[in-house]
């Protein structure tokens, strides 16, 4: 057979120009202007914070490094490049230490744990800052523009952020160059969305990242903010509002596109940006955090690896779908396996056997055990019977109490309280609470939506319709967060009120800053609670005859 | 409608039995999470959490408020775990033999699942009618179940292997599923109205 | 009408050293030339001249079994008839003529035809034969045997003159000077096969080749369209073109006959016109001689057995040393070390480069996932998976999932990647091991 002139294997003999290092820098050089217009709003602190968060996360990397004996890695750039997005993230007032921590976990835990650059699965940067989320107080006083920090104290004059307004379904009071140019609070490198949005550009046309993953993602978030805009605004304003605020253009140029935790194939890295779409949109709209960008992008870095294997691509000459369709009935050929069987027929009784001894024997055979198991059970039931018996006179005493000592905090006027025969959709229950034969007030049990979670409270209002004492029973809230709010030195704010309690200006209780979700939904609750006895005075609540 | 899908995304991300609550979470350890086993555990561990609410839900109408023995939820509830596993295990063996043979053993792990036993109380707590506990019922299923696979799958992208020796099996598992969780963080509190 | 291609990469043409020099012959002839028995695909010819035979250009002196025929491209006498240094590596048996000058033609030598549109199909396929027209893209495929497999089964011929690969400019060359006697040639070859349509297709970046076929076209009535496809590597592959003109893609294990096209070079298509219409065989082709080391870089006509020092005298000799010489383009040339090789048949370019001009291989580092491999591959490949795969222990049946045959060797992963791995290296490797694999008869799906 003779030779034949095939294809050797050997690589070409020339190579693109574009390395590891050049990588990262091109993305260092995007996220540079950004960083300078930071800090021109911010403050030269603004510098300083990213010089340690820096600096602390290529020091970590090479701590472990010499800790593992592996060769060191800081050279090829990758740490700076953390550090610096994990610094942007966060706002100007964080204190130093922060970045540090933040880092250590981000190096350490997130990348270097699972092989160092390449290998990781979950964003370090990201995960960084979710850890910092820890300390949610230090993570929500933003600045505001234009005000700037010094290096050594901060003095910030806590603002809403134009996500805060977002969040509660309103627009911000900002024109769309303000929006670009970042002249409203927030964190240090979200706030230039137009620096952003070229440090975009020029990383595509470096063509260090791909246009599918910022693309779909920011596609996604733009057509549901469109189609679905909340409050007074049209769907083109509320589209806008939401692409430049936040950090949704950080996420989805810097953030979503890197490179170890997106899918390598086409077709996964645009199911990757719609599904980062998706979520953040869902949190947006209905979460808890006023930003979701962050989490949507962790949540589909979970995912990556079923978006690859979905997005293979296609075998070149097979036509499209063929694949698809393949899968299609090979799924359909195990569903079917699955198709009901009719249970086999019992057989006629066998020789010299009674109908009905096969159960018999079985369960002779399972006596004992039964017998055992029953003899617990009926311990068991005859114990915790028992205890109950003994134990339920001093609970109801006890509940007695606690209801008494709830009565007398939320209307100390009234010595005892009983049911209504109210019922309101709104509310748990209805109490009436007398005094010697004179109706006091009606306390009213209601449920709001807080920010962990519902808050159960008891508002208790007089006939006048002025609150006489709020108190909350049950809630999820963090320790920390809305801890403070929940508690009776706040609640006490609101005795006296009437009407409609709001949330600023005349008739209105201060909110705790760094809880203002938690306070809103109390406010709220005590506006329900309010509104609700109103109707009943009018005869507009129902009414329910026989027992309640 | 929108309740519905409320509740499934709650079931799902905001309250997610494995990673949120930390329930169910009957670690492996030494034996490696295959895929399939993945698949059949969560497949498993939803039948029995349908079967599950659907009888508990049952009980606590028609029995426990009926005869006001209420502190006896416990023990009912645990009888109610053993039961609905056997049921869903006689039923299989009957109807669907094939299921039969695959999910047997992963039945048997599931009775001391506590994610059963908490979709139980959780149903109970928050006083859901019947078709909203069989469907947050399902849904915590079906979280359970994505959890269990996109950690498995997960396997396949990032090693477990570059760590440090002393983080090497069960803990860097758990620190992975520590991320999870902490990618979760952000739907605590998910109102969908 | 163009389809869009996935894939490929824009290189850095490097054409400007030779793409306005026209096609010149070689100012002083060669003193000998070496012609080995094996250019081509199938059996090694046998000599038909013995050691000491006086013989004239054009003269078959090559034979073999299967019709293929090999001639002298000078006239001079028969030195030696051995072992000889080749382009593809390692010693062929060769039939080294002494050069006396005379340039006699050979008087057997076919006769011409000038209405060559009279002429039956067979009648061209035997014309084809007798002049040992091979692919002279590269893949030295005979001519006459392609056409004979693919009668009657094709409805799109198409000429490819994309020449995507860096430095040469041979086939650009041959368009722009020889386009009358190309479109002959595609239209003999229109004939031969069958065809219904037939499209010549050049890169965006030799507009100038395109307007002129265009224009002679126009001019001679000749049919014959062109198509200008993307100037991306490697779209001058036989599957790119085809899908690029056509919009058809070659199903994995397939030809390109079986989706209706047939594709040949446009150097062929021009030996093609010279064997039908002037009855001439095959004995001179276009070659460049190009790269930083040579001192006049051009586009020589030369004849087959040329060796490649005889060449780079025609070139002006070395400016320098050159670190590498590559019969080809950077991307997927031949390496020679050996500067007796001769030129043959399907060789079209010799460039030698200074240290300067390409790049050595790398420390090779960990691979970061950033998928620029998969995004140029034509073939819609995966090659990070088949690095990790081999670096996890080479599970034949994961591999088998990877489609490793699919793979053109065209080094457009090995060109873009950061880490600098050899991943053309990587797909052979696992190529090889599935092939053993399926060798052992056990073929899983």
């Amino acid at each position: 057979m003779s030779r034949m002139y095939e294809p050797m294997g050997v690589s070409p003999r020339v190579k693109d120009r574009i390395t590891v290092d050049t990588i990262m820098l091109d993305v260092l050089v995007a996220l540079t202007p950004a960083l300078v217009l930071g800090a021109f709003l911010f403050g030269f602190r603004v510098l300083v914070l990213a010089a340690v968060s820096v600096i602390s996360c290529m020091g970590f990397e090479w701590l472990y490094c010499r800790w593992t004996k592996k060769p060191s890695s800081i050279r090829d750039l990758s740490a700076c490049v953390t550090g610096l997005l994990l610094a942007m993230t966060l706002p100007v007032t964080v204190p130093y230490w922060a970045p540090v921590l933040g880092g250590a976990f981000a190096i350490i835990v997130v990348k270097q744990f699972y092989g160092g650059l390449g290998k990781n699965f979950m964003n370090p940067a990201l995960a960084g800052r979710m850890l910092l989320l820890s300390f949610p107080g230090m993570m929500t006083t933003w600045a505001a523009a234009l005000d700037r920090q010094s290096v050594i104290g901060v003095d910030a004059v806590s603002t809403a952020t134009p996500m805060a307004y977002l969040h509660l379904g309103k627009m911000p009071d900002l024109t769309l160059q303000q929006m670009l140019l970042g002249q409203h609070g927030g964190a240090m490198g979200e706030a230039a969305s137009f620096m952003l949005i070229l440090g975009g550009v020029y990383l595509l046309c470096r063509r260090v990242i791909s246009w599918r993953i910022p693309g779909a993602f920011l596609g996604t978030v733009a057509v549901l903010t469109f189609l679905f805009p909340q409050g007074q605004a049209t769907g083109v304003q509320w589209m806008t509002c939401n692409l430049f605020s936040g950090g949704l253009l950080l996420g989805a140029i810097f953030m979503a596109t890197d490179y170890a935790t997106s899918p390598v194939t086409p077709r996964g890295q645009m199911l990757y940006g719609v599904g980062c779409g998706c979520l953040t949109v869902v949190l947006r709209y209905f979460g808890s955090y006023p930003d979701g960008v962050g989490f949507a992008i962790l949540t589909m870095n979970c995912c990556v690896w079923l978006l690859d294997r979905v997005g293979l691509p296609r075998r070149f000459g097979i036509p499209p779908l063929t694949e698809t369709k393949l899968w299609l009935r090979w799924l359909l050929g195990r569903l079917a396996k699955l198709r009901p069987t009719l249970p086999p027929k019992k057989e006629r009784g066998e020789q010299g056997i009674m109908p009905g001894e096969r159960n018999l024997d079985r369960i002779r055979a399972w006596g004992r055990n039964a017998a055992c198991l029953g003899g617990f059970i009926l311990a068991a039931v005859v114990c915790v019977g028992l205890v109950y018996r003994a134990t339920s006179q001093t609970i109801a005493i006890r509940e007695n109490r606690e209801r008494q000592e709830l009565l007398d905090q939320v209307m100390p006027a009234a010595t005892m309280a009983t049911q209504t025969p109210y019922v309101s959709e709104d509310a748990l229950s209805i109490l009436a609470g007398y005094n010697a034969e004179e109706l006091v007030g009606y306390c009213v049990e209601v449920e709001v939506q807080g920010f962990g979670g519902v808050i159960t409270m008891v508002v208790g209002v007089d006939v006048n319709g002025e609150v006489t004492g709020v108190t909350v029973t049950d809630h999820s809230e963090h320790a920390v967060i809305g801890g403070q709010a929940v508690e009776q030195a706040y609640l006490q704010n609101y005795v006296g009120l009437s009407g409609t309690v709001r949330d600023q200006g005349r008739n209105s209780v201060d909110a705790i800053s760094g809880a203002t979700d938690t306070c809103r939904a109390i406010t709220a609750g005590v506006n329900k609670a309010l509104y609700i006895t109103a109707r009943l005075d009018a005869g507009e609540v129902d009414f329910v005859t026989g027992d309640v | 409608m929108i309740h519905m899908i409320g509740l499934v995304l709650i079931a799902i991300l905001a309250e997610n039995m494995v990673l949120v609550r930390c329930l169910g979470m009957s670690w492996p350890g030494k034996t490696v999470l295959t895929e399939e086993s993945a698949w059949r555990m969560g497949v498993s561990i939803t039948l029995v959490m349908v079967v599950t609410a659907l009888l508990s839900w049952l009980v606590n109408t028609f029995v426990l408020k009926f005869f006001g023995v209420e502190h006896l939820r416990i023990l009912f509830y645990v009888l109610l775990v053993l039961g609905s596993v056997e049921l869903v295990r006689q039923g299989l063996r009957l109807f669907f033999p094939v299921l039969h043979r695959n999910l047997n053993e992963y039945l048997s792990q599931v009775v001391y699942n506590c994610a059963v036993l908490g979709v139980a109380f959780l149903i109970n707590l928050r006083s859901y009618s019947l078709g909203q506990s069989l469907l947050y019922a399902l849904a915590s299923g079906v979280g359970v179940l994505g959890v269990l696979v996109i950690f498995t799958g997960m396997q396949d992208q990032a090693s477990f292997d570059y760590c440090p020796k002393v983080f090497r099996g069960l803990p860097i598992q758990l620190i992975t599923a520590g991320l999870m969780a902490m990618a979760l963080m952000g739907f605590y509190g998910l109102n969908v109205t | 009408m163009l389809h869009l291609i996935f894939g490929g990469v824009h290189l850095d043409g490097r054409k400007e050293g030779t793409r306005r020099k026209p096609l010149a012959v070689p100012e002083t002839e060669p003193e000998r030339v070496v012609i080995p028995l094996n250019m081509h695909v199938g059996e090694p010819c046998e000599p038909l001249v013995a050691v000491g035979d006086t013989v004239c250009v054009g003269q078959p002196i090559g034979a073999n079994q299967e019709g293929m025929l090999i001639h002298a491209s000078i006239s001079g006498q028969v030195e030696e008839i051995g072992l000889r240094p080749h382009p593809w590596g390692e010693q062929e048996r060769a039939v080294v003529i002494r050069n006396d000058g005379r340039q006699t033609r050979w008087p057997e030598c076919g006769q011409s035809c000038d209405d060559y549109e009279s002429l039956s199909p067979e009648e061209i396929i035997r014309r084809i034969r007798l002049a040992g027209v091979v692919g002279m893209g590269g893949g030295g495929y005979p001519t006459a045997d392609k056409l004979e497999r693919t009668r009657g089964r094709v409805d799109v011929l198409i000429i490819n003159a994309a020449e995507s690969e860096p430095y040469v400019t041979a086939d650009h060359r041959l368009l722009l000077e020889r386009g009358e006697g190309v479109l002959v040639g595609l239209r003999l070859l229109m004939k031969a096969v069958g065809a219904a349509d037939a499209v010549v297709a050049v890169e965006g970046n030799k507009l100038n080749a395109a307007e002129v076929l265009e224009r002679t076209a126009k001019r001679l009535n000749l049919t014959g369209r062109v198509c200008a496809v993307p100037s991306r590597y490697p779209l001058g592959a036989e599957k790119q073109v085809i899908k690029s003109v056509t919009g058809r893609e070659v199903p994995p294990g397939k030809a390109a006959v079986d989706v209706g096209c047939v594709v040949f070079n446009a150097a062929t298509a021009f030996a093609v016109y010279e064997a039908v219409v002037k009855g001439l065989p095959l004995t001179h082709r276009v070659v460049t001689v190009t790269g930083a080391a040579v001192a006049r870089p051009r586009n020589l006509w030369v004849p087959v057995g040329m060796q490649m020092s005889e060449l780079i005298k025609a070139a002006g000799g070395f400016k320098e040393k050159p670190e590498l010489m590559l019969v080809g383009g950077p991307m997927m040339g031949l390496e020679q070390k050996d500067l007796d090789a001769p030129v043959i048949k399907s060789m079209n370019s010799l460039v030698c480069m200074l240290d300067w001009e390409w790049d050595k291989q790398q420390a090779q580092r960990e691979c970061i996932r950033c998928g620029r491999c998969v995004s140029v591959c034509p073939m819609h490949l995966m090659p990070l998976l088949v690095d990790k795969e081999l670096k996890l222990g080479a599970d034949v049946r994961e591999l088998r999932r990877l489609h490793t045959q699919d793979c053109l060797g065209c080094g457009c992963c090995s060109y873009v990647c950061p880490s600098h791995i050899p991943l053309v290296e990587r797909m052979k490797q696992a190529d090889q091991i599935v092939e053993r694999d399926t060798a052992d008869g056990e073929v899983r799906p």
